[in-house]
């Protein structure tokens, strides 16, 4: 290992400055478009740098040596993007001389379509997000839609958050998916409620909602004061509609035509069941088998916040509980909110948070220790930046993606990550199920971000009928019918017959307005482009989610989106399965139309062929040994070359990130 | 409520005598649970005072029960209705003589009540249970493995090689004592079946003397493996299944008095083993599907063996 | 195993690395390093049984119309009628008459009683012993049994659920390498566990053999323990795609009579599938059988599904038996609740959700056969003996492998749970 030092002096001068905008930073809660201001960025990653030097003195460890380019290519396509370099993208990078070459790809990374696929996945991972809520009848594709909205919009956290926590109306109206958040736990307030101050807060207080905490300081009663803000409201709630649309297939005055009640229950489960109304009580009675201390079975109590800060005074039920919970959460005082979300993105970019697990703090007491920050100096001037730039995600990662810190070269050692780290070298990591999904299908598919998928604009299927439409363009038409008009849609949609095969009888539906859907599919003008590859080879992030269990994703460890991050990175054998005997022989390397053969047969010698096969999957250069080792096979022709990219796909090398 | 028919078809198929209550395993948990935190040896509080057992009913030793307290005899065995503890358990949980008493601990549920009336009803026997009538007392909390009673088998085995099992474990089966606290061996070869042959068999010759439970089903074993097999003494279980073993094999088992169940489907066996097989008395269970066992044969078979089930289908 | 001590992966993982590290071996079974060989498992009761095959009847089984008419009202049973069977003063419905004469093998639960009335809940309840929540997922039974259980056969997974929802046999905290392996068609087999046909077995060979000559080379560079453990997983992939046990999941391998036997029916052949399995030692089977929410016309629907559920399970029963496999082998038939004992005319004489009471059975792995726990009054309505919850019938289970049934295990959040929840086994079943 090569001993480097970060230039620890050279930004003493920033500290200063650093500490004054940090103090500063919610005075200056301005418009200020910070993650485009280069110097700003520069600045921040800077002063990053410098605390993280300071640990390294500290714990008295050295650095490892920086990453070369084809490591850092590799590591930030994989980070910002989700998925490897394509063969040109590789080329183009390593070729490019110019000194500032990093700084302008993070810029172009994040600004991709990739960032935007990514970042849903996470987002739809950490908020569970699902295409199918409750028994899998109900449509979850509005809160879906929120969050690809949230993510491509580079919407502030803050945002998203109140967003998320005070939303009401249906879920299918402009920007009001976020109801999903409630919706997706329907009938269990209080789980939703212990989630919430896990993702926002990092507290975890579901024990607390049986009984004490036993471990933590949390009181069965500090867990219903908590609940009491957002007690009251009603998910699945709706108008004179669905009460409409549910009494047409179902109770007493029901629809006497089974098709019928067929047509009126899809557009219950797909377009009027989602929505939530309520503001939150701001009370809540205690359970009956309430068993904790302060408090009594049946007792009213009143929202308090967990930490100081907001709380409702009256023992009569207010309107805007979860205006209130919301303000309180997100308030830039809150040191916790910033602190999580600062923690997170950390995780995101850095690969192991400051803390761990990232979405569990324990504050320290007389007896126990609490959590332990591993660099309580980055972590605090994290959280000013993020306060200073609004809670401007992409800026915040723009300015980690662009620290010597994050360009260090890979520490091999097995890294606890429980254990406070100094972050003096990259630990490994398996890569996760969408990287792995994603980096095999850049392989294949041209321009594979662009490539979109039907699962945020899926088609209407109404009793297997398609109805050569979305589900988007029935919601526009029908959102708001009264109910006389939504019978007669009924009754006309029960006569319909699908097109038979580019017939005119596109029905009905044709003479309608044709609603615009900017979350649908590719254009046919696009398909051409993709005519001939698997239609199933998308991004993850442009599948239903999650994917059937059998399916690639899951096997790698997809989450199933039952709890928050619930993905996994272990690997065993049925993924070795899938690697040696399924998807890689089957659709990749089998698929003779796959991009990566372009760029073999592209070059001229054998060698070339190697190195084009080398930089497309690993993103470098053979050594010597392994052109020596994999010659023979280019030598062969098609059957050699398919040799060496089966083997490829199954080294080492490509399922980790160093 | 558990309720017994006969069944008509098959008769006495597969019925197995049925076993009586046993106190530590099953009435043991259940007092344990419910009363022995009130109903114990008087104790010196945090304060120093000395707690009385309620109702003067100690539950700590067979004795005890039996004496009762206050009220009358705690267990008349084979009268539940004479006997206390019973009696007060029904009891709806509102009444004032309701045990456990409310808030001190959940009524028993009905198959609990059920297991203390039938082993009244059986007469009340405590096995080897001494509580604290013994000088020392094995604590046994409710929930833990309860020990068994003694099992005659068990007298006198000694502790199984390590390394011996080790080897066998390592051909992938699955090897250990029958049940905790116990020195008889169960070995179950299910993985890679084709590999065990009549030496691997020979590695279990160290066993002989603990191995009660053998899984041999689909492997290459002959009947070389079942002349070390007639070793076995401790041996209950056997199953040979699927493998080439013959009526020669079966022979070998004569001095397997011990042996109560043995399963030989798909094999070469032929009525000429029934002979071998009517010599063993405990035997009670009997597969011959798919061997050359016929339906009379079967027949005489079970009717040799009072209460066995002989079947070829 | 480490039992009471926080389940924290990335600890046990950086253990098990260390360990292996050391040895210079790999043990690591199929689904991954943790999940032990059963060699370590001593059941605490002699004769205990040694693997479950779970039928999950999904949809909520109405129990008037299958395993519970005995002494019923006609009013309540409608066009269903009662049979007498194997077990003398015993009778089932009309609909089951090949499970009728394996009577004697079986003990019905009819106080089964649950807290939960929506599917989804109610199969959760079933199958996990908790309420459904928000903030956790419970692990499944089967992870559960083979968490502490172990493995019969290190070659072969510990727990595969057919036809089965994912959601209901996901290892849930305990983490994938305990969830059932899945499989959709009982007919197809292992995914991905035969060579490709487009691949050549010598260049299957070289390719490996290539793959293998990088790897070693990178753990020169990069010597990391979790990039070498996912490095050994592919000596266990390569011994399971070569292993003689990879053939339990093969029904093709059955004869066609036994096929029959089963019924052709995708439940049927699963059940067939389930037998295989458990001959070549698998612990935990579930195999799942649908469509039992009949809200309308329950009278026709039931005779459907129970004729696929009449054959499997008959078959089952009597193939067990006969291989001398049903003393070691428990089999469950679950649902996740019953159906109201009123005929709903307006819905085709449909029968509606009914958690208050139902009915599920038990056979084999010590079971007493030819018996009943549990009593419901004679409209089927109310269990008026031997209430049963999901979580006793999990407890039961339990009980059946000799599984230490109070053996907490602390998820990686720290919350401490049991296989069966408060449940308690109902021991009278069992000899």
């Amino acid at each position: 290992m090569i001993r480097i030092s970060l230039p620890l002096r050279s930004c003493l001068g920033l500290l200063s400055a650093a500490l004054v905008s940090s103090a500063s930073a919610q005075l200056a809660r301005k418009e200020a478009d910070l993650g485009n201001d280069p110097a700003w960025i520069k600045k921040a990653a800077a002063e990053i740098d410098k605390r993280i030097g300071t640990g390294f003195q500290k714990a008295k460890v050295s650095a490892v040596a920086p990453a070369d380019d084809s490591r850092w290519l590799r590591r930030v396509y994989l980070d910002a993007t989700g998925r490897i370099p394509s063969y040109s993208e590789a080329k183009a990078f390593l070729d490019d001389s110019a000194p500032d070459k990093r700084e302008k790809l993070v810029e172009k990374l994040l600004n991709s379509e990739g960032y935007v696929s990514q970042m849903y996945n996470y987002f739809c991972d950490l908020f569970r997000a699902t295409s199918r809520l409750g028994d899998g009848t109900r449509s979850g594709v509005p809160y879906l839609r929120w969050i690809r909205e949230s993510a491509a919009s580079n919407k502030s956290w803050d945002k998203m958050t109140a967003e998320l926590l005070t939303s009401s109306g249906g879920g299918w109206e402009e920007g009001k998916g976020a109801v999903g958040y409630f919706e997706r736990d329907r009938g269990m307030p209080l789980d939703n409620m212990a989630n919430t101050t896990r993702i926002f807060l990092g507290t975890h207080i579901e024990c607390a909602q049986c009984h004490d905490h036993p471990y933590d300081k949390w009181k069965q009663t500090d867990f219903y004061e908590m609940a009491a803000f957002t007690h009251g409201m009603n998910t699945g709630s709706g108008d004179e509609r669905k009460k409409f649309v549910n009494e047409q297939y179902n109770g007493k005055n029901e629809n006497p035509d089974a098709k019928k009640r067929e047509i009126y229950r899809w557009l219950m489960d797909n377009i009027y069941d989602f929505g939530v109304a309520g503001g939150g009580d701001g009370v809540i009675k205690l359970p009956m088998d309430f068993k904790g201390k302060g408090g009594k079975p049946d007792e009213l109590v009143k929202a308090k916040s967990l930490f100081p800060g907001a709380r409702n005074g009256s023992p009569k039920p207010i309107d805007d509980g979860r205006e209130k919970f919301a303000k309180w959460v997100t308030d830039p005082a809150n040191p916790r909110f910033s602190m999580l979300i600062a923690n997170r993105m950390w995780k995101r970019v850095m690969g192991i948070g400051l803390f761990e697990p990232v979405d569990k703090f324990i504050e320290g007491t007389r007896d126990t220790p609490g959590t332990v920050i591993s660099n309580p100096a980055v972590m605090d001037y994290l959280q000013s930046i993020l306060r200073e730039s609004n809670f401007d995600l992409k800026a915040f990662q723009k300015v980690l993606f662009n620290t010597r810190t994050y360009a260090l070269g890979t520490n091999g050692n097995p890294v606890d990550p429980r254990m406070p780290y100094t972050f003096h070298g990259r630990a490994v990591r398996r890569m996760n199920a969408e990287q792995v999904w994603d980096s095999m299908a850049t392989l294949v598919v041209p321009d594979i971000d662009y490539r979109k998928g039907n699962a945020l604009s899926p088609s209407a299927v109404v009793g297997g009928r398609n109805l050569g439409r979305t589900v988007y363009d029935v919601y526009k038409e029908v959102i708001n019918f009264k109910p006389a008009e939504i019978s007669a849609w009924v009754d006309k949609v029960v006569t319909y017959t699908p097109a038979t095969k580019g017939g005119d009888s596109m029905m009905m539906m044709d003479s309608m307005m044709s609603a615009k859907d900017p979350a649908a599919a590719s254009t046919s003008k696009d398909a051409a482009r993709w005519s001939g590859y698997s239609n199933d080879l998308i991004r993850a992030s442009e599948l239903s989610a999650p994917t059937p269990p059998e399916h690639f994703l899951r096997k790698f460890g997809q989450s199933s989106r039952e709890v928050i991050e619930g993905g996994s990175s272990e690997s065993d054998v049925t993924q070795i399965l899938s690697l040696i005997n399924g998807h890689v022989e089957k659709n990749i390397v089998a698929e003779s139309k796959a991009v990566v053969y372009k760029a073999i047969d592209a070059a001229a010698s054998p060698e070339d062929k190697v190195k084009a096969a080398f930089l497309a999957i690993l993103t470098r250069y053979p050594t010597p040994a392994e052109l020596d080792l994999l010659l023979p096979e280019a030598k062969k022709g098609r059957e050699g070359i398919k040799n060496i990219l089966y083997a490829l796909l199954n080294s080492n090398e490509f399922i980790f990130i160093l | 409520m558990l309720r017994f028919s006969l069944p008509s078809l098959f008769l006495a198929a597969s019925l197995p005598a049925t076993a009586e209550i046993n106190f530590r395993t099953q009435v043991l948990p259940v007092l344990g649970k419910a009363c022995a935190e009130c109903h114990k040896a008087p104790q010196k509080d945090s304060s120093g005072k000395v707690q009385n057992p309620k109702g003067g009913l100690r539950m700590d030793a067979p004795s005890h029960l039996l004496k009762g307290g206050s009220g009358g005899a705690g267990i008349e065995p084979g009268d539940p209705d004479k006997s206390l503890v019973y009696q007060r358990v029904l009891l709806p949980q509102e009444h004032e003589d309701a045990m456990p008493p409310k808030g001190k601990g959940k009524p028993l549920t009905f198959a609990e009540t059920e297991i203390v009336k039938n082993w009244i009803l059986e007469g009340a026997k405590f096995g080897d249970w001494k509580g604290s009538d013994a000088a020392t007392t094995a604590a046994t909390a409710p929930g833990s493995p309860a020990k068994r009673t003694a099992d005659p088998l068990a007298a006198g085995v000694t502790e199984a090689p390590a390394d011996v099992l080790k080897k066998i474990a390592d051909l992938g089966a699955v090897v250990g004592p029958v049940s905790t606290d116990s020195k008889l061996l169960r070995i179950e070869f299910v993985a890679n079946t084709s590999t065990i042959t009549d030496k691997t068999v020979d590695l279990l010759k160290p066993l002989a003397g603990n191995i009660t439970d053998l899984d041999l089903s689909n492997t290459k074993i002959t009947d070389a493996s079942m002349a070390t097999i007639g070793t076995f003494t401790k041996l209950t279980r056997l199953s040979i299944g699927g493998t080439s073993v013959t009526d020669a094999g079966i022979a070998s088992l004569k001095g397997l008095v011990n042996l109560d169940s043995l399963n030989a489907h798909s094999t070469q066996v032929s009525d000429a083993a029934l002979a071998t097989l009517q010599s063993l008395r405990k035997l009670k269970q009997v597969h011959f599907w798919k061997s050359r066992v016929s339906a009379d044969g079967a027949k005489s078979l079970q009717k040799a063996l009072p209460g066995s089930s002989v079947s070829i289908d | 195993m480490i039992p009471n001590q926080p389940d924290e992966l990335s600890r046990r993982q950086l253990l098990t690395s260390l360990a292996k590290s050391a040895l210079g071996v790999s043990l690591l079974p199929l689904t991954g390093p943790t999940v032990a060989h059963g060699a370590d498992f001593v059941p605490n009761r002699p004769r205990a049984a040694k693997s479950v095959i779970f039928l999950m009847m999904s949809g909520g089984m109405s129990h008037l119309d299958t395993l519970d008419v005995m002494g019923k009202k006609k009013d309540v049973l409608g066009k269903t009628e009662a049979i007498s069977t194997s077990a003398t003063g015993m009778q089932l419905s009309a609909n089951l008459p090949k499970t009728a004469q394996q009577m004697h093998h079986i003990a019905l639960l009819n106080g089964m009683n649950t807290t939960q009335g929506a599917h989804e809940q109610g199969q959760y309840l079933m199958t996990r012993s908790y309420i459904m929540r928000g903030t956790i997922v419970h692990p499944a039974l089967g992870s559960w049994v083979v968490r502490l259980a172990g493995k019969r056969n290190s070659n072969l997974p510990g727990y595969v659920a057919i036809s089965t929802d994912p959601n209901q046999a996901a290892g849930g905290f305990m983490g994938a390498k305990y969830s059932g392996v899945p499989i959709g068609e009982p007919g197809q087999g292992l995914q991905d566990s035969m060579r490709p046909n487009s691949v050549s077995e010598a260049d299957f060979e070289k390719r490996l053999k290539l793959a293998d000559s990088m790897n070693k080379q990178f753990h020169t560079l990069v010597n990391n323990p979790s990039i070498r453990e996912h490095n050994n997983l592919y000596s266990d992939a390569l011994r399971l795609m070569r292993c003689e046990d990879l053939k339990g999941f093969d029904i093709a391998k059955e004869p066609t009579e036994m096929q029959e036997l089963y019924g052709k029916s995708r439940f049927g052949q699963g059940c067939l599938l389930a037998r295989r399995l458990v001959e070549h030692g698998v612990r935990f089977v579930q195999v799942t059988l649908g469509g039992w929410d009949t809200h309308y016309d329950n009278f026709t629907a039931v005779p459907a599904r129970a004729k696929d559920l009449d054959d499997g399970l008959a078959a089952l029963l009597k193939d067990l038996h006969r291989r001398g496999m049903l003393n070691d082998t428990l089999v469950v038939l679950g649902t996740e609740f019953g159906r109201t004992p009123e005929i709903i005319g307006e819905h085709q004489d449909g029968r509606d959700h009914f958690p208050q009471a139902f009915s599920c059975l038990m056979a084999g792995g010590g079971v007493h056969g030819g018996t009943f726990y549990g009593k419901k009054d004679d409209k089927g309505a109310k269990v008026v003996e031997g209430l049963t919850t999901p979580q006793d019938l999990n407890a039961t289970i339990g009980y059946a492998l000799g599984l230490p049934v109070d053996q907490v295990v602390v998820s990686p959040s720290g919350r401490p749970f049991t296989i069966a929840d408060k449940g308690k086994p109902i021991t009278a079943l069992f000899s």
